[in-house]
């Protein structure tokens, strides 16, 4: 979609039109999650055993075909959050997976919440609804 | 009130070095099972458990009829591919056709032996070869009457066998030999 | 079946930055959470960036009853007189009840159906999200000329509003006075014995440095990258979501692929420095304004750098988004508005609605 209208200002730089373009769609959702491990600290996790984790939650869940989704691990924060991207069409599936995902492969109880999801990267960097957490 | 739609895969089980091998349906029902769990896990074979099953097995031509429900079918098929073994034998799972009724499989698999009887018969040297080869074929058909059977009560459509259609068939092939 | 869960609108805009267009769509995004700045070759945020929230004054009232906000006193003081801002915190759009109050005199009540039935007050046309929710949206003008003590339609509002239901609410509230002789406090003054606690909203500021980062190629007059010269605007706009998040974005190696594949766009150019304001708290639009200007000024100064952005953030719970379109919240009520600055005086402006 895109459409051009004239800019109607009369600034002492040569007007410029002002251009419109839009995406209907957007390719990724990204979750931020927490994932908490029974008598385990998650902090000291790191990427590779995080994607791992995901991995495993997905292929219990979706099996080898749904655990060959390209999913990004973006960035993994000290207190066991991290964002994940997803293809936006399988968002669902993969946000199922990580909720039923129960126990580690080493037998220990698992698991992962969706703290917050949104189809734009930038809105990942708020969050207006623990303002109460912030302040106190 | 809504039908529950099904499809149904027809599938040729192939032994590969393995030629006097045979299986049992509920051997297949249980391949096709782990199969789906390994390739579409808890989900995949949560969605179809319910409408699979085994509808027909030929363990003489090696002929399956898997019926899986028609919105998830397509996980079915791609889980069918990975199948390699059944009750401990190298198996390959080849999808022939897929139909929306168990009729539509029967009616595309008597097309199908007819096409290969063409190619059998002129490989046949003698009489007696070639009596062999459709008597083995006719024997294999038998148990197709009785997945017909089934679809048989509908009172509008002539009562034909599946062996007499073969047999039509056959004899179509011959004139156009002999012309 | 393979539609997306959360719905979308994302478009980008260029824009003269001397356009009015800018100042409108500031001025019409009411409730804003946070600021990101991503200011490429600087250590430090330029002074007359910091000096913008100086004068920002905000505060959180608790327990205050929503009939206060529909006296004549507070009218006349307030909205009559100056921008208003008022956003119920700590409710959630989906499941609790919200109040705000625009700076153009507008009341607005996004009320579950239950309150909504038990408060009798009657909700503007339904749009079809919030049909299917069951939230309704009661607007009470409260600069409108019939909307005053004695007239049927006031009386019964003030009623409904006391009488009824306890309706009280936490709120963030932030004035612009008209007059500059007057002090934007007065209004934390006024409502010291009408509510259980006022309290200063201060504002949560980091600033980051980060260096050696990689930034895409921005061309102005080519937003879709078709010429092999710049990104595509969607990938910038990635790109300053991963900043603003931290995320690593240098170009992988085959040990560190296994956990993430983005990496910054491409044709990109190495930043040594580069400067990451965020600042966070109940900000007004007048606030962001001015920071747009200064940063306007500066990157007017600074023309050879790779080109820096401003993004409001707006909260996710706030019953309207920019001039006055309702909002609604599904899964994610992100609202965003994203200012790149370009060469010669252009400018792309982003916007980004979830819900």
């Amino acid at each position: 979609m895109k459409c051009t209208t004239a800019a109607e200002n009369s600034n002492p730089v040569p007007v410029k039109p002002t251009n419109f373009y839009a995406e209907k769609t957007q390719s990724y959702v990204y979750l931020k999650t927490s994932l908490t491990i029974e008598d385990e600290n998650s902090s000291e996790l790191n990427g590779n055993q995080y994607k791992f984790l995901i991995l495993q939650a997905m292929k219990e869940t979706l099996g080898q075909v749904g655990a060959a989704t390209p999913v990004d691990l973006l960035k993994v924060f000290g207190d066991g959050t991290c964002i994940i991207r997803v293809p936006s069409r399988s968002t669902e599936k993969i946000w199922a997976a990580l909720t039923l995902y129960g126990s580690t492969p080493s037998g220990k109880r698992c698991a992962f919440r969706v703290i917050h999801a949104s189809p734009f990267l930038l809105g990942l960097a708020f969050n207006s609804r623990n303002h109460r957490d912030a302040t106190s | 009130m809504v039908r529950f739609k099904n499809r149904y895969a027809l599938c040729e089980l192939m032994f590969p070095g393995q030629p006097e091998t045979s299986v049992e349906s509920h051997q297949v029902y249980q391949a096709v099972k782990a199969s789906l769990l390994d390739s579409h896990g808890d989900f995949g074979l949560a969605a179809l458990q319910s409408s699979l099953s085994v509808k027909y097995l030929n363990i003489k031509t090696n002929i399956a009829v898997i019926r899986g429900e028609r919105r998830h079918f397509d996980m079915l098929t791609s889980s069918l591919v990975f199948i390699r073994k059944i009750g401990g034998k190298d198996v390959v799972f080849k999808t022939l056709h897929v139909g929306g009724s168990i009729r539509s499989c029967q009616k595309f698999l008597i097309g199908h032996h007819r096409k290969n009887l063409t190619q059998i018969f002129p490989s046949c040297k003698t009489p007696e070869e070639r009596a062999e080869g459709m008597k083995s074929i006719m024997a294999a058909c038998d148990t197709l009457d009785w997945g017909y059977s089934v679809y048989k009560q509908t009172p509008s459509q002539p009562a034909y066998s599946a062996l007499s259609m073969l047999q039509e068939g056959d004899g179509d092939e011959e004139k156009e030999e002999e012309s | 079946m393979a539609a997306t869960f959360t719905s979308a609108a994302f478009n980008l805009t260029t824009l003269v930055q001397t356009d009015d267009k800018i100042s409108s769509a500031i001025s019409g995004h009411y409730f804003n959470n946070a600021l990101t700045v991503i200011l490429p070759g600087t250590n430090s945020l330029p002074e007359t960036v910091s000096e913008c929230f100086a004068d920002q004054l905000a505060y959180q009232l608790h327990g205050l009853p929503v009939y206060r906000l529909v006296e004549v006193p507070f009218i006349h003081a307030f909205v009559k007189n100056g921008l208003i801002y008022m956003l119920s915190a700590n409710t959630q759009l989906d499941t609790h009840d919200c109040v705000a109050v625009t700076p153009d005199g507008w009341l607005i009540l996004h009320l579950t159906k239950d309150t909504y039935h038990e408060l009798g007050l009657e909700a503007t046309k339904q749009t079809h999200q919030q049909k299917n929710s069951d939230t309704y949206v009661v607007k009470v003008n409260l600069l409108a000329s019939y909307f005053k003590p004695g007239k049927k339609n006031y009386d019964s509002t003030l009623w409904c509003l006391k009488n009824r239901l306890d309706l009280v609410f936490d709120f963030h509230i932030a004035w612009e006075p008209k007059d500059d002789k007057v002090c934007s406090s007065s209004v934390s003054a006024y409502f010291l014995d009408k509510c259980a606690k006022v309290e200063r909203r201060c504002l949560d500021r980091r600033t980051q440095v980060l260096t050696s980062l990689p930034c895409p190629k921005v061309q102005a007059d080519d937003p879709e990258g078709t010429s092999g010269q710049s990104c595509h605007f969607q990938e910038v706009f990635e790109w300053i979501g991963a900043v603003a998040c931290g995320v690593d974005m240098t170009v992988k190696d085959e040990d560190t692929s296994y956990t993430s594949s983005l990496c910054c766009p491409e044709p990109s150019q190495n930043c040594p420095r580069c400067c990451l304001f965020q600042v966070s708290g109940f900000i007004t639009p007048g606030t962001i304004l001015k920071v747009f200007k200064a940063l306007r000024q500066y990157t007017t100064a600074h023309t050879d750098l790779p080109p820096a952005s401003l993004t409001v953030h707006g909260f996710q719970d706030s019953p309207i988004f920019t001039n006055n379109c309702p909002h609604h919240l599904h899964i994610c009520g992100d609202n965003l508005m994203t200012f790149v600055y370009l060469p010669s005086n252009q400018c792309w402006l982003y916007r980004a609605v979830a819900s």
